[in-house]
């Protein structure tokens, strides 16, 4: 069990997405929020996917009427009255709750967005007299749009993960009919997978030995030319990128980045949808050449296991060789795509299946 | 007689109408330095000639100048004709002593060595029934023939012939080559130091072989002597005609060779 698996679970159809983007802040222990109109399966997906693990979930709409005490908790008034101890009776809320998923939560009062900024960033609840630490792990939200006020911002910048979800277009529509019948079902919520926590924890603990400064130079290019295109990153921000892209290399079964993980910055760095089209296509422009790189290293692995094979069936020492001279114009394709690949892992494979070539032939020339 | 370590000297006319010579170039190291004066002892040499002095001595004038007092000279003929002399003793034991070897007559031998490098190769090759390798231009050419496994005469034949035998391998570029057996070059592969290792493992072996490379445009390779019909010859000339990756071509005609890359340092 992995959390490729995990996201293999959650499937609705033209939320690929969005499901993949809220597995990223789980490996990645961020907070995720998404946008889009009424109606996007927002709240359907994330509550899919929190309810798959068995720790404490806690799920509320916010409005402008909301209490604190509806999130965090009523004050336990037998201890006040009793103690004199003022403290809030928060099981079943947030203060207690493993995974959160919290709608509409731009329109929190101030005194609830407030506690909230503490719990999201330092996971710690002020109860009545002490700071207690909070189990969050990710709050995932949801809201129709962007909040345009600048006290929000700070609230906004705590969730890393940012998506915009849009109505589907025609072509999906009899997928959406169909996926709808099941995912309303009474039944559908209990019968669903179980996943253990731990995956996650596991998957998270891996993601500070991913190796992500093999695309370092990228990165840092899609940086200036987003500058260059007026779009500021804070400097927080900037080094948050590099847990997207941790996490999106674990979530691929990778210890070290690729050029494809840059891509999940489009989900990082842009504040509002009409940034979003403008980062992606720096991402391709920059790390495009190296995503092509890649492909032709790819479409080397199979041509190079066929004549390991075809190697392995030789009968003879000039068999042998012939063979040998069909590896030369593959063997050459890699040699220049090496010099711009870096430290790709397909290039680790071709050299690997190279070496298996070498060896097996030394066994076949062995007189 | 090493001319360049002698104090050559002009003579001229002196104060007292005598040959006297002033040093025009000299080995500082023995006192005579460029524009000293040089009174010969009787007979002097004559005048304005060039000389070399053999015998001499730097003396204190009266007034505390010093000056060279020669003894023994010669002139540049001398020492031409001197030199000759010697290189042609040297070229007949050094063609005496490699005609024993090669169990020729010298004037076989002889005759050889004045042929261009090619004929030279294939002359001296069928005299001797060995291997010879050659490279040379004009008058100046090199001839290794192979003794043993791991001994071959080496002959430098220049303005003077001189002859020595040699440990194989040794870096010699083979251009000419004569063998009864077959003679395979490997220069695809490997680099100037390998070429040398693989050369060294193969004498060790009991094949004889040479490299060469190293310099600036030179190909690197190492030139092996085996028969013509057995398999590993047969094996080395299939591995260069195949057009494979050098790295895995090293790794080839090491194996074939048998020989480990730890031998030849190279890395995995």
């Amino acid at each position: 069990m992995n959390m490729a698996s995990i996201l293999g679970s959650i499937s609705f159809p033209g939320r690929e997405e969005e499901a993949k983007v809220l597995v990223l802040s789980l490996i990645s222990r961020q907070h995720c929020i998404l946008f889009g109109p009424p109606g996007t399966a927002k709240s359907l997906l994330i509550s899919t996917l929190a309810k798959q693990f068995n720790v404490p979930y806690f799920e509320y709409q916010l409005n402008k009427y909301t209490l604190p005490e509806e999130l965090f908790g009523v004050p336990n008034i037998k201890l006040l009255r009793e103690q004199g101890v003022y403290q809030l009776i928060t099981t079943g809320k947030l203060p207690e709750a493993r995974l959160a998923f919290l709608d509409e939560i731009f329109k929190g009062s101030s005194a609830i967005l407030n506690t909230l900024l503490t719990i999201l960033n330092e996971r710690k609840f002020f109860d009545g007299m002490q700071m207690r630490e909070c189990p969050l792990w990710t709050c995932l939200g949801a809201s129709n749009e962007v909040p345009s006020e600048p006290e929000l911002q700070a609230f906004y910048d705590r969730f890393l993960f940012r998506v915009w979800s849009e109505y589907l277009p025609p072509e999906r529509w009899e997928e959406l009919l169909n996926a709808y019948w099941i995912t309303h079902q009474p039944t559908y919520q209990k019968n669903l997978q179980s996943f253990d926590f731990k995956v996650v924890e596991e998957a998270h603990n891996k993601l500070w030995s991913v190796n992500v400064f093999t695309v370092k130079k990228e990165l840092l290019e899609i940086f200036a030319k987003l500058r260059d295109q007026k779009i500021e990153i804070s400097d927080r921000r900037k080094g948050r990128c590099l847990i997207a892209i941790a996490a999106n290399a674990i979530l691929n079964g990778r210890d070290s980045a690729s050029p494809e993980d840059l891509l999940t910055l489009k989900y990082v760095i842009p504040t509002i949808k009409d940034e979003v089209n403008v980062v992606e296509q720096v991402i391709i422009d920059v790390a495009g050449s190296m995503l092509k790189v890649r492909q032709q290293l790819r479409e080397l692995i199979p041509q190079i296991q066929g004549l390991v094979s075809e190697l392995e069936r030789t009968q003879s020492f000039e068999e042998a060789l012939k063979v040998a001279e069909k590896l030369k114009p593959l063997y050459n394709k890699f040699t220049d795509l090496k010099l711009t690949a870096g430290d790709l892992e397909e290039v680790k494979t071709v050299e690997n299946l190279i070496n298996e070539f070498s060896n097996l032939l030394v066994k076949k020339v062995r007189v | 007689m090493e001319l360049f370590q002698k104090p050559k000297v002009l003579t001229v006319r002196g104060r007292d109408n005598n040959v006297i010579g002033i040093v025009k170039s000299a080995n500082c190291a023995d006192g005579v330095a460029s524009g000293m004066i040089v009174l010969f002892s009787n007979p002097p040499p004559p005048l304005n000639e060039t000389v070399y002095l053999i015998e001499y001595q730097v003396r204190d004038s009266k007034t505390g100048k010093k000056y060279v007092k020669c003894f023994k000279w010669l002139t540049e003929k001398q020492v031409e004709e001197l030199n000759k002399r010697r290189e042609e003793e040297e070229k007949r034991r050094a063609l005496e002593e490699t005609s024993k070897i090669l169990n020729i007559p010298v004037d076989t031998l002889m005759r050889c060595l004045d042929l261009d490098i090619r004929m030279a190769v294939e002359v001296l090759g069928r005299e001797t029934k060995r291997t010879v390798f050659g490279i040379g231009a004009g008058y100046w050419k090199c001839l290794l023939i192979l003794l043993t496994h791991s001994k071959a005469i080496y002959i430098d034949v220049g303005t003077k012939v001189w002859a020595k035998i040699v440990d194989l391998p040794i870096d010699f570029d083979v251009h000419e080559a004569y063998s009864e057996k077959g003679v395979i070059v490997i220069d695809d592969a490997f680099e100037y130091f390998e070429c040398r290792e693989i050369a060294k493992a193969l004498v060790k072996k009991g094949i004889p072989a040479v490299y060469y490379g190293g310099e600036s445009g030179a190909k690197n390779s190492v030139t092996i002597v085996l028969p013509k019909d057995s398999e590993l010859f047969k094996r080395l000339l299939a591995i260069k005609q195949t057009n494979m990756p050098i790295d895995i071509k090293k790794l080839v005609y090491l194996e074939v060779l048998g020989i480990s890359k730890k031998e030849v340092a190279i890395s995995d």
